[in-house]
């Protein structure tokens, strides 16, 4: 038996309420699959389940007892395994070390290496793995088979409550059979499967039970009938008030700046198309890992381009790499702000210099002066609340690292800004502050690329948006056709 | 149907004779036969016994010392202080002895001081929470260090008889360290295999965390493999010691260099998770022979550095390669 009970489960990050008072029940030997949009709370969810994480408040029942896991290890001893998306596994010993990592079939201190290749085999025949070798290296298997053998190892240590975290993202159609397979296996033994996917078609084919978030609650729990459609899923998993509104339309549109056409990198990003003229913001929606960030890294020449052509103002422009694409006027602000963007432990002038710094020179030595009132510039146009410019950035809160960020790539006066989530992890106040330096940015002439997560944000402040699938493009809408549901209809491949 | 059946034709095990060349050590064993014959070629003194004999003793020390390092470094912690561990726990065993300690006593202290060495060395690793390339250079360099506090340029010569026959005593004509090295090598390569506790070293090494969150303590794997290694360390220096009937400040010099670029020649990783003790013990020797070629060949020994240089970076360059395809899985 395997039943889970979630009860008023909270959980609560420096900023957001990822999970809130989230109950519903999981039936003991279930296929039950959650859904929800990018930020709904799946991920958080499972991670408390899995002991990578604690609840704020709330609890959580297996089979009417209270269950508190205080690490992963934890959670499997009592039942509880999780396979992520991203494999964690050794990757250069064979399947067998992989299965029994630290619990390896041992006489006293020394290895059995006879029990543990029997052991390891045993194993594998009982989830019907039979044509994977036991002895060959986890690295020469195929992504897939990998999954496996992770499951397989969580199987083995008697795990009655499985958990998926999207793991078809990265299957062959081949290999999402077989999983397929194994995921009925499982629920023929009694153990409850917990599947997290942003597929529609996989769910509704998979499924015993579906439940919803949105916004880190719990919209709805069905049981799969013929009844549910897709179509009422994504109604689910959307539909709210659209709250912001950043003044689309107001400001003089002029020629077209940007002309992509046919932009492809690999399968990653597919025949892309679209155009953006001086004046404009255009969006790109769609699910994490259709591609958005991808295109953005490819027209900027941090991702090698393998077909297509990009104009500027009617000339092309190869941009094949970054330096290439700065000096062709392109800027682009990445989403992983503190990795990929700022120098944490440099000061604000620093880096608001940094994406120009051959500007701030003097008789071709570094010009400290100009650096500082650069950024002090650009700290007031921006309203960054800063003590001084001497103050560190890692010290600053996200909304004010943004804004230095912003003023980084503005100082190299760009025509073209590319931005990945620009209010990621920023509060209400700031994200508005931001929308409104956008907006009016492109109405100084230039033209702003902007990824979002968050619909709303893209329909308050997008004059034209494209939405990805898998790649490529699934739809075009202007401004006024926007709606949550239309957007995140063409990011699950439904219209 | 047929993707599976070309996933388990790749699983089964690729043919034989592939997977046996992509094997290392078998690279290894071609690479010093090719040297080998080109070495009886060229000279007629390589394959002599006495040759055999000094090539052999004269890589003991290092190879001694590389089996625990090669454990260490398939787990992902490199030992960049053994050359220095060696010198001092050398210099305070022998200023002990020659100035009247038991030889007996004298081994004790000079164990107990490298143990002691290896056990810092973690204690640095594991609280202070430095690398093991950072706190084992700054151990190399202290060690060091105090070496030279201890024995300045002298050579402290004057070692009781008993204690030079743990360095030259001959068992059926084989020198006692030749003996020392071939056991440890043996040790080594059973407890790697066999013993649990060591063979995590692969584990840890290949995933850290992954080998952490299955409640392998990798805190206490260092604890005990840095300070075997410092101990191993000490024994080695302690027969070199014996042999040559004196301990200076040169002793060990360059060691942790040459153990390095021979364990990477060998197989291992600077990242670990991969290698053998056999494949340390081929790249060792590998080392070795080109230093024992260079001799025969009369070439000038300055030059021996800037070979050692660039097969250290071919070795590396190599070893960057292989991971970046690995990574493209």
């Amino acid at each position: 038996m395997s039943g889970l009970l979630i009860k008023n489960v909270t959980k609560i990050y420096p900023g957001v309420t990822a999970l809130d008072d989230v109950s519903f029940e999981i039936k003991s030997g279930d296929i039950h699959c959650i859904i929800g949009e990018n930020g709904a709370g799946k991920s958080t969810l499972m991670k408390i389940l899995a002991g990578e994480q604690q609840v704020h408040s709330g609890e959580v029942f297996i089979d009417g007892e209270k269950a508190v896991f205080q690490s992963p290890a934890d959670a499997i001893s009592k039942g509880v395994g999780i396979v992520y998306q991203e494999l964690s596994n050794f990757i250069q010993l064979d399947v067998a070390r992989n299965l029994f990592a630290n619990n390896l079939p041992r006489k006293g201190l020394i290895i059995d290496y006879a029990a543990l290749y029997k052991k390891a085999r045993k194993i594998l025949d009982s989830c019907g793995l039979d044509y994977i070798n036991e002895r060959a290296h986890m690295e020469d298997l195929s992504l897939g088979s990998q999954q496996m053998v992770e499951i397989a190892s969580l199987l083995s240590k008697n795990v009655r409550v499985v958990i998926l975290d999207e793991p078809t993202s990265a299957l062959t159609e081949v290999e999402i059979t077989q999983l397929n397979k194994l995921i009925k296996d499982m629920k023929a033994r009694g153990i409850t499967v917990i599947y997290i996917s942003h597929k529609l078609n996989e769910i509704l084919y998979l499924a015993d039970t579906i439940t919803v978030l949105k916004d880190g609650r719990h919209v709805k729990t069905m049981e799969k009938t013929d009844a549910v459609t897709r179509e009422m899923l994504v109604r689910y998993m959307v539909g709210r008030d659209v709250e912001y509104d950043y003044k689309v339309g107001i400001n003089p549109v002029g020629d077209v700046l940007l002309k992509v056409e046919g932009l492809s990198s690999g399968k990653t990003v597919s025949d892309v198309s679209f155009e953006v003229r001086r004046g404009e913001i255009f969006g790109i929606s769609g699910l994490e890992g259709s591609g958005r960030t991808e295109l953005l890294e490819t027209l900027f020449g941090w991702r090698k381009k393998t077909a297509g052509k990009i104009y500027v103002s009617g000339k092309e422009v190869l941009n094949r790499t970054p330096q290439e694409s700065i000096k062709n006027g392109f800027a682009y602000i990445t989403k992983e702000r503190k990795m990929l963007g700022l120098f944490l432990s440099l000061d604000v002038a620093s880096n608001t210099a940094a994406a120009s710094t051959t500007k701030f020179k003097k008789y071709n030595l570094v010009d400290y002066a100009a650096m500082k009132e650069n950024a002090q510039k650009y700290a007031d146009i921006m309203k960054t609340k800063i003590a001084s410019l001497a103050q560190k950035v890692m010290n600053l809160s996200g909304g004010n690292q943004q804004k230095v960020l912003l003023s980084m790539w503005l100082s190299a006066e760009p025509d073209i800004l590319l931005i990945d989530e620009p209010t990621r992890g920023i509060d209400v106040g700031a994200k508005s502050e931001i929308h409104i330096l956008l907006r009016d940015i492109v109405s100084q002439g230039k033209a702003v690329i902007m990824v979002s997560s968050e619909m709303p944000e893209i329909i308050a402040s997008c004059d034209k948006t494209i939405v990805m699938y898998e790649g490529a493009v699934a739809g075009f809408m202007e401004n006024n056709e926007l709606s949550e549901e239309k957007m995140m209809k063409l990011a699950s491949n439904l219209e | 149907m047929s993707k599976l059946r070309s996933d388990a034709m790749q699983s089964k095990g690729k043919p034989f004779v592939k997977a046996l060349l992509e094997r290392r050590e078998i690279t290894l064993i071609l690479l010093i036969m090719v040297m080998a014959i080109g070495l009886v070629l060229r000279t007629n003194t390589f394959l002599t016994s006495a040759n055999i004999r000094v090539l052999l003793q004269g890589m003991s020390t290092d190879m001694m010392i590389a089996v625990p390092m090669a454990i260490s470094l398939i787990a992902g912690n490199i030992d960049f202080s053994v050359g220095s561990s060696l010198c001092l726990t050398s210099a305070v065993a022998c200023t002990a002895m020659s100035a009247g300690v038991p030889a007996g006593l004298g081994i004790l202290i000079g164990l107990a001081l490298g143990a002691a060495l290896g056990f810092l060395n973690a204690v640095i690793i594991n609280k202070l929470h430095v690398t093991p390339l950072v706190a084992t250079l700054g151990t190399w360099m202290a060690f060091q260090g105090a070496a030279l506090v201890i024995i300045g340029g002298n050579t402290v010569a004057n070692l009781p008889a008993d204690f030079l026959q743990i360095g030259r005593i001959e068992v059926l004509g084989v020198p006692i360290s030749i003996i020392y090295m071939v056991l440890i090598i043996a040790l080594g390569m059973f407890a790697l295999k066999y013993i649990n506790f060591f063979h995590r070293a692969y584990f840890i090494g290949s995933n850290k965390e992954s080998a952490r969150l299955a409640g392998i303590n990798t805190d206490r794997f260092k604890y005990v493999t840095y300070t075997i290694t410092g101990i191993v360390a000490a024994f080695a220096g302690l027969v070199l010691a014996a042999r040559l009937g004196s301990s200076s400040q040169n002793a060990g010099s360059g060691l942790e260099f040459r153990n390095v670029v021979g364990l990477l020649v060998g197989g291992l990783s600077m990242d670990g998770g991969e290698g053998t003790i056999i494949g340390a013990t081929l790249g060792v020797l590998i080392m070795q022979i080109i230093n024992n070629a260079l001799v025969l060949l009369y070439i000038n020994p300055s030059y021996t550095k800037v070979i050692i240089g660039a097969i250290l970076i071919l070795a590396i360059a190599i070893d960057q390669f292989n991971r970046r395809r690995r990574a493209k899985v």
